[in-house]
């Protein structure tokens, strides 16, 4: 134990003591938690590149809003979210994950909709009842909103906040990142038996990183004097969250400027080791593999906040369940998305630069697999962690100062959950 | 057998590594044994700046062709058992990871790259 300042002093709000189990293991928190949380905040779904032309749309599923919307690209080039229920005799309009349509049809008695989810075909219309109104049949909109190219919705129909109030208070700064950019995307997907906060919490600190990625990137984050892996800063706000860490320049995959300013690793080509040479060739032939010119971007200074000289990407971890990872180069684009209160839909998303060589392609293809091995590392300990909480063994975690950012999740989360509970309570004593 | 370009038909004996997508690529690194990826890395080590250079040639001058496809599928080969070469030696697989073939790929979403 050192006296030094710690991260948790600036934000005595969030308290120093254990934190309990119950949130992550408790069916009647996670009802609570899609009540009063998920169906009354913005949450990510993609981005508009996905919807590169008029009539593109996307269909997803989610669990913790229980329902199915379809995102839609419409002729006036706006993207608008409805759910995916036919105003009729409720079967879906949209039966593929991603499309190009026209209109939505519904396959059972052939009902038809624009693209901005408006009512436009009836079969028989005539045999419907007086007063029937085709102008008021459209399919259930949703609020949606796209933040920097990513699209987001709100199951709330009148959003306390609009999607910029809700986004800029924490990553105003981040305008100019070049997410436009970045077009070549690789996502990975699994569900997992465990709470959707207790997945999160483990990428949201990096004190798991000596133990859980040993093997493998551990050596390519900066270690303080003692041999420590603590973030360079953390910022907490009302309800999003911040990490910034620290590279090892000497490594392919801490390097921040690899691939673009065409740094190699130090002695690759004379390592004993045949893997270690792979990945100094991959580098090496990566450089200037880009097919836009990543060189004249300038990031913007709220990335690196601390201008840490070291600096090699932040988390932000857009609340609820969105983790952006931003580095020079690329970033990932990671959904956290409960299904119940002890599975999780992992989405796992990493968005590069499009490559025009092939040394490009084979440099990315090595950082992509690398990162989906060490994503396999941090996947690894989640459901066993998910049973050791269910046995009940114990009730409470203990928190060290560099792992605030599972304690702002788990108590902003409850001040929402209590705070709906106690709603709640009142309109029942009310009735 | 796989068509590989004339001037590496060294490689031919490797031409099983010659899969489209990750998830094949990633299927066959975690049936391997450790000695065939390694043998599979050394294989290709002197000729990985050849094949880019190749397939660099090809695409310019349009479409790429059956052979030099398999070659650059070769290739993102060499990057899928390169970690676990790098980091897990001597397994294939992640150690104490979780199962890969659990986390799919998703092949077919709209902006991955068509190679």
């Amino acid at each position: 134990m050192t006296d030094n300042a710690r991260l948790h002093d600036r934000y005595p709000e969030l308290g120093r003591g254990n934190l309990p189990v119950a949130p992550y293991i408790d069916p009647a928190y996670w009802e609570a938690e899609k009540k009063h949380l998920f169906k009354k905040t913005w949450l990510h779904i993609g981005r508009v590149e996905e919807l590169p032309k008029k009539g593109a749309y996307m269909v997803k599923d989610i669990a913790a809003l229980d329902a199915s919307i379809v995102i839609a690209k419409d002729r006036s080039g706006e993207i608008n979210a409805f759910h995916n229920v036919c105003s009729h005799r409720l079967n879906k309009v949209a039966y593929e994950p991603y499309g190009t349509t026209r209109k939505f049809f519904c396959k059972f008695h052939g009902w038809a909709y624009d693209l901005d989810g408006s009512l436009s075909g009836v079969p028989d219309e005539k045999s419907f009842m007086e007063g029937f109104d085709k102008a008021c049949l459209g399919l259930s909109k949703v609020a949606c909103d796209v933040w920097q190219g990513f699209i987001f919705i709100n199951m709330d129909p009148n959003p306390s906040q609009t999607l910029a109030e809700f986004m800029e208070p924490m990553y105003g700064g981040l305008d100019g990142y070049p997410f436009e950019k970045f077009t070549a995307c690789y996502e990975w997907q699994t569900v997992v038996d465990c709470n959707w906060k207790l997945a999160l919490d483990a990428f949201q600190e990096t004190y798991h990183v000596g133990y859980v990625h040993g093997r493998s990137i551990a050596d390519s984050l900066e270690k303080d004097e003692e041999g420590n892996l603590h973030p360079i800063d953390g910022l907490c706000g009302d309800v999003h969250r911040r990490l910034s860490i620290a590279g090892n320049p000497n490594t392919v995959y801490g390097n921040p400027q690899a691939a673009t300013s065409g740094a190699t690793e130090g002695s690759a080509s004379g390592s004993a080791d045949i893997g270690k040479r792979i990945a100094g060739k991959a580098l090496q032939l990566g450089a200037g593999g880009t097919k836009i010119d990543l060189s004249d971007v300038k990031l913007p200074e709220a990335l690196n906040w601390t201008k840490h000289p070291h600096w090699a990407f932040d988390i932000n971890v857009v609340f609820p369940d969105f983790y952006l990872s931003c580095r020079p180069n690329y970033f990932q684009a990671y959904n956290f998305r409960p299904i119940s209160h002890n599975k999780t839909l992992f989405e796992a998303r990493v968005y590069y630069p499009e490559m025009k060589t092939a040394g490009g392609r084979f440099y990315q293809e090595y950082m992509k697999v690398t990162l989906r091995d060490v994503l396999l590392e941090d996947l690894g300990t989640l459901e066993m962690t998910q049973e050791a909480a269910e046995t009940g063994a114990k009730k409470e975690m203990v928190i060290n100062d560099f792992e605030l950012m599972v304690r702002h999740q788990a108590v902003v989360i409850d001040k929402i959950i209590q705070d709906g509970l106690a709603a709640d309570a009142a309109a029942q004593a009310a009735e | 057998m796989a068509d590989l370009p004339a001037q590496f038909s060294d490689l031919s004996s490797w031409d099983a590594w010659c899969l489209a997508t990750e998830t094949e690529r990633n299927a066959r690194r975690v049936v391997s044994t450790f000695e065939d990826i390694s043998a599979f890395a050394l294989a290709m080590e002197p000729h990985v700046e050849a094949i880019c250079a190749h397939i660099d040639k090809v695409q310019a001058e349009g479409e790429l062709d059956e052979p030099t496809l398999n070659i650059f599928y070769m290739l993102l080969s060499l990057a899928e058992v390169a970690p676990a070469i790098e980091s897990y030696d001597p397994e294939v697989n992640v150690v104490d990871g979780y199962e890969s073939k659990l986390f799919s790929p998703q092949e077919r979403h709209p902006l991955r790259p068509a190679i």
